[in-house]
């Protein structure tokens, strides 16, 4: 999919990981970790051209279920230098995505699904319908990410 | 939607105003409150509170020192942004600013979309100009603008692995 992501579709240069691990403050740990070998500024960063960021769970706001629809990326760019193993990223579906996204719903957020909504890439339909499956805790951010969709969805 | 879009969101709601009648009332154009409410534009405390009072309403903007929210990630890009602000003169600039235009020209060659665009031209034109305050006001700014500058910020490569590592260890 990152061929065919329309220009419009913010990117910066740096990647968001968040590490699978046991509890929350595993978690953080390996977040940090992250950070200082390949964050901001690092040589990691001189390296390659590009910064990777330790996120934490409390980072973006997700639909329920989102850990079940993590899609596995192994291909010959997940490989060790050497060329093996391949190692596995998760990424996240494209519509909870989309979700965490509109409940941040800032200026590069809203480009960002609006370029994908304009593309066909993603189902307006499925993000409305896991937009309502958020925690009451973020109802109102649920809320507005619901009328901001709608609007576009109907200028479409 | 942005805050000031939540205020009036509200207040059209107490009040029991539509889009339609607001605009008749205020002279702007319905779908630009459409927008406002959306938060696909902008709204100023000017504009919001011209609005306000069509439904007999005043903004009062309070004013109070406050630590901003912030997440880890924008904590330690500030943190590490203020470092180098610290260091940053006439003359260190001057010095170093081969190594800031080289990433400039590889940041317009990977970055797309908006606001990282425009953001990224706002930097090619601090730094061409040697606008010092101006650099010094977006690395260290805590405002959304500012963290939002930081997404795309060209001063890689001028801390030492070890001035690094001491600005993450202020983070934990």
């Amino acid at each position: 999919m990152e061929e065919e992501l329309p220009a419009a579709a913010t990117m910066s240069m740096e990647v968001d990981i968040l590490p699978i691990a046991a509890d929350n403050d595993e978690t953080a740990r390996l977040a940090d970790l992250i950070e200082g070998v390949a964050g901001e500024f690092s040589p990691f960063e001189d390296l390659h051209g590009f910064s990777i960021d330790g996120v934490y769970l409390q980072t973006s706001v997700l639909p329920s279920g989102w850990r079940d629809r993590l899609v596995p990326v192994t291909n010959a760019n997940t490989a060790a230098p050497g060329g093996d193993p391949q190692f596995t990223g998760w990424c996240l579906d494209k519509e909870d995505l989309c979700v965490a996204k509109l409940c941040a719903l800032r200026e590069k957020d809203r480009n960002f699904v609006a370029a994908l909504v304009r593309a066909d890439l993603v189902d307006t339909h499925v993000i409305l319908g896991r937009l309502a499956t958020l925690d009451p805790d973020h109802a109102r951010a649920a809320s507005s990410a619901h009328r901001w969709l709608t609007s576009l969805h109907r200028r479409e | 939607m942005g805050d000031r879009g939540n205020v009036l969101e509200l207040v059209m709601r107490e009040t029991g105003t539509s889009q339609s009648e607001l605009s008749r009332l205020s002279g702007v154009h319905q779908p630009s409150i459409s927008q406002f409410l959306s938060g696909r534009v902008d709204l100023s405390d000017e504009q919001l509170d011209r609005l306000l009072s069509c439904m007999g309403r005043r903004l009062e903007v309070v004013r109070s020192v406050v630590r901003p929210e912030l997440t880890r990630s924008e904590r330690r890009s500030w943190l590490l942004h203020r470092r180098i602000s610290s260091r940053l003169t006439r003359e260190t600039l001057e010095v170093l600013e081969p190594v800031i235009q080289g990433n400039l020209s590889r940041l317009h060659r990977g970055v797309t979309g908006e606001p990282h665009e425009r953001n990224l031209h706002r930097w090619q034109v601090l730094v061409d100009t040697r606008d010092l305050p101006g650099l010094k006001r977006v690395s260290t700014g805590l405002d959304r603008d500012s963290i939002e500058m930081r997404e795309v910020s060209p001063m890689r490569g001028l801390l030492s692995e070890q001035e690094r590592s001491e600005v993450l260890a202020q983070v934990g």
